[in-house]
């Protein structure tokens, strides 16, 4: 038995009536999660586990299906079901799928593929497909450790899939349940997508580890989220800053409909500064803010007991160090970053010395973040506009560069210049880095400043050096 | 509130998303409002607007997804739920 089933079991030992997973008329108890999830493990389980790509609708078969493909050691690319067909055939582009399971809803959209025999629907597994079962030869729960890849733009705008291990994911689910004090009589309304890392861990993963109930809410309105909240006497409620400000501003919602919500929780962006205090007059409740990627897990959150400066997104949450680095970009050190990217070109993985430098600009006091904006995305040359991320990659390809930071610089000439440093494991000839850089770049994008400097290694060593030593990570 | 009224309000609320229907042509009013350049996001927060301004609950089913209605739809479900009251 892997560990997914082992957490299931041990939540239906508790109260194997207690209600699971509800979304629309589904409704499904911890008993029956584990023996339909241990059920499709069985039919799915591979000698050789494969990457599978679900495309999610939000339901609970897929919900179903995505933590047996998990639990049976297999890699699974969860995607929304608004993809195309088209947007399919790029993904498999960076990285090769095996098999592909499509809501029946969906059939008709995948009509042409599924005559292939790696396409699926929900049912052909629901029901034992031969197809999806012809690999079997091993029982459920493998040893392997699965990957969960997330689908994201990534800095550079071209699309790439960053590598969670199952173990991080569950590790962000408890993070959820610890920090937010997730107890088994909560029941969490989740308007996020369980295809994201935020939907995934503070919604499913958090709500299976603390076994309590998840209710999905699936394609959510105001309306739809009010009323799921009322009928299911909902205490915490997870959404995105876009869903807070359209029920701040609804002059129907009101406070007896949320009569037993502990709070609300807010990721996936910032959340405007009038947005808390307009909800919270309104419902009797708060937002918790959360600050996090899918590339560092939670860094920062609100803690449901203390309370915090107008603009602040949280405090930094235990086993996590952030400092803030080069041009006030937030590096982070967390047990929960991610394993690297897949792309079209390959693996790459920006984690450098046990840290991901975001490109959030940020202050941190007394270990509270407040996020100032985000890393311009280019740098504007004479009116030509130059993708900083685009030079850093071709400098990463020169085997001795193994951190490199570009970035804009005003200049009365040229509006913007762009400045390359880049730490490497030996001296580097100027003369033959440009010479590289012309051959890869167009002429306007080849850095204006280039230097060779070890502070970027050097701070990163000092700051992990002095949060690991406990002074509270507040360094800016 | 007569429909011509009804007509109006919806369409200041369309242009406070950014959705210039003042000189639409029948043929427009009766496109799709997401062809007309109304996003998913967008259509959620005219939907506020709307019960808002019209102090009417908009009905689920209407809004869960987004196929938004033509103008004309609009209209007419607006209208609808106001005389219900």
């Amino acid at each position: 038995m892997g560990r997914l089933l082992t957490m299931l079991e041990e939540a239906a030992e508790m109260e194997e009536d207690r209600l699971a997973i509800a979304e629309g008329s589904d409704r499904i108890t911890y008993g029956q999660l584990v023996q339909e999830v241990r059920r499709l493990a069985e039919v799915i389980a591979a000698d050789h586990p494969v990457t599978y790509g679900l495309v999610m609708d939000q339901s609970v078969p897929s919900v179903l299906l995505l933590l047996a493909l998990l639990e049976s050691g297999h890699d699974v690319l969860p995607l929304d079901e608004l993809q195309t067909t088209s947007d399919l055939w790029r993904i498999e582009r960076i990285c090769p799928i095996s098999r592909w399971l499509v809501p029946d809803s969906k059939a008709n959209q995948y009509e042409a593929k599924l005559k292939e025999g790696r396409w699926l629907r929900y049912s052909d597994c629901v029901v034992g497909d031969q197809r999806a079962a012809k690999d079997s030869g091993h029982a459920s729960g493998s040893q392997r450790e699965a990957v969960l890849y997330q689908l994201t733009s990534g800095t550079t705008g071209e699309s790439k899939l960053a590598r969670l291990t199952l173990a991080t994911v569950q590790r962000e689910g408890k993070v959820y349940r610890d920090w937010f004090g997730y107890e088994r009589a909560d029941r969490v309304v989740l308007t996020a997508p369980l295809n994201h890392l935020y939907g995934l861990s503070g919604g499913l993963f958090a709500a299976l580890c603390a076994s309590c109930t998840l209710i999905v809410c699936r394609r959510p309105t105001p309306r739809k989220t009010i009323r799921l909240v009322r009928d299911y006497g909902a205490t915490i409620l997870l959404g995105v800053p876009q869903l807070y400000q359209l029920l701040s501003d609804s002059q129907l919602l009101c406070a007896a409909d949320c009569s037993r919500m502990r709070f609300a929780i807010c990721a996936g962006g910032p959340l405007p500064i009038d947005v808390p205090a307009k909800y919270e007059a309104k419902v009797q409740h708060r937002i918790l803010q959360v600050y996090g990627s899918t590339e560092t897990g939670v860094v920062a959150a609100h803690h449901p007991q203390r309370t915090y400066a107008t603009g602040c997104s949280g405090e930094l949450l235990p086993h996590v160090q952030a400092w803030v680095q080069e041009e006030e970009r937030l590096a982070v050190a967390s047990p929960s970053l991610f394993a690297g990217y897949v792309t079209a070109d390959g693996d790459e993985n920006p984690v450098q010395h046990g840290a991901y430098v975001t490109d959030d600009l940020a202050t941190i006091k007394q270990g509270h973040v407040y996020l100032r904006g985000r890393r311009p995305k280019f740098i504007n040359v004479a009116g030509r506009k130059v993708n900083p991320r685009e030079i850093e990659e071709v400098c990463r390809h020169i085997p001795s560069i193994h951190d490199v930071n570009v970035f804009g610089q005003p200049d009365q000439l040229h509006g913007e210049i762009i400045v390359a440093h880049f730490v490497a494991d030996a001296p580097i000839a100027m003369k033959e880095l440009k010479s590289y850089l012309r051959l890869h770049l167009a002429d306007y994008k080849v850095p204006h400043r280039i230097q060779q400097v070890d502070q970027l290694k050097q701070a990163w060593k000092e700051r992990y050096a002095s949060t690991e030593s406990g002074d509270g990570g507040d360094s800016q | 509130m007569n429909e011509d009224e009804v007509v109006q309000t919806i369409k200041q609320l369309l242009e406070n998303n950014d959705i210039q229907l003042e000189y639409a042509t029948e043929e427009q009013e009766a496109t799709s409002l997401s062809a007309s350049g109304l996003s998913s996001l967008a259509w959620l927060r005219l939907m506020i607007d709307l019960e808002n301004t019209f102090q009417i609950e908009l009905d689920l089913q209407q809004s869960e997804s987004y196929s938004a209605p033509t103008l004309q739809q609009l209209v007419q479900y607006v209208a609808s739920e106001i005389g219900k009251q």
